[in-house]
């Protein structure tokens, strides 16, 4: 599979899933309408790995998603917000074929590596 | 320690987007802290994300954690209003805090205008994590 962003090496890890049917998942997004950069990932964003950060350059390359909605609606509209970075959610529908899930997380976080030849605003419908 | 500076060290991931939004540290005596993003992003983490970090006790991150309590109580737990400020940016090694000179209701008051609570659905996810397999659209490539 060909990838959204130069990935390192051995990623996505060997634990990531490939989706193989529809999936809906969230995404905190920077305006009231989905862009393409709402999708770029820490590194790409940052304008590089931070090698201090606990997650790995893989991890940093790939973008934040969420199962609950209820999760990121806390997100959006509390303390953590306290800097107006977000200001809506995306309902995104990952299509088969659509890049790589590593395994949800303990906070419901799930790291996405989107396939190349995938769109993510084509797909996302702005909820809130 | 001089009573300016500490180091921690990290402890565990409580909220990621992107970056480390919230996480659990933990200094050489054991006492527990919970550092909260406040860099504006990404801009502000190019060179390091910025932090504010609250000494807390072990009870009280739990209580957090579980949905008990809210971001705020947490952060105002401390009886004398104590917090650190730190980056993570490139250095290796220990996460060096820096005691900032006011208590955190001035240094911090964007961060406690509001509040958070860790939902149901996220600790939800935990059996779900770690109790049951992928769903089903979900297989290993």
């Amino acid at each position: 599979m060909q990838y959204r962003e130069p990935l390192p090496p051995d990623c996505p890890p060997a634990g990531a899933l490939g989706i193989m049917t529809p999936t809906v998942r969230y995404r905190l997004l920077e305006t009231t309408a989905a862009r393409p950069e709402d999708f770029d990932s820490y590194a790409e964003r940052s304008g590089g790995i931070n090698r201090r950060l606990p997650r790995t350059p893989c991890e940093q390359s790939g973008v934040s998603l969420f199962v609950a909605l209820e999760v990121v609606q806390a997100m959006l509209t509390g303390a953590l917000n306290h800097n107006r970075r977000w200001q809506s959610i995306g309902e995104l529908t990952l299509p088969p074929g659509a890049g790589k899930l590593n395994p949800v997380e303990p906070s419901g976080h799930q790291t996405w590596w989107p396939a190349r030849d995938f769109d993510p605003v084509g797909n996302c419908k702005v909820i809130l | 320690m001089n009573g300016h500076f500490l180091n921690v060290d990290y402890l565990e991931s409580i909220l990621y987007c992107d970056c480390e939004l919230l996480f659990a540290a933990v200094d050489a005596a054991g006492q527990r802290y919970i550092a909260v993003h406040r860099s504006e992003y990404p801009a502000g983490c190019r060179y390091g994300c910025e932090y504010a970090v609250v000494p807390v006790s072990g009870y009280d991150l739990a209580a957090f954690q579980s949905g008990k309590i809210g971001l705020r109580s947490l952060l105002l737990s401390h009886p004398t209003g104590e917090w650190y400020a730190t980056r993570l940016g490139a250095d290796a090694g220990p996460i060096a805090l820096a005691r900032q000179p006011t208590p955190i209701t001035e240094g911090c008051a964007n961060l406690l205008a509001g509040d958070y609570f860790v939902s149901g659905a996220a600790i939800g996810a935990t059996d779900y994590h770690v109790a049951t397999p992928p769903p089903a659209a979900l297989t290993p490539a």
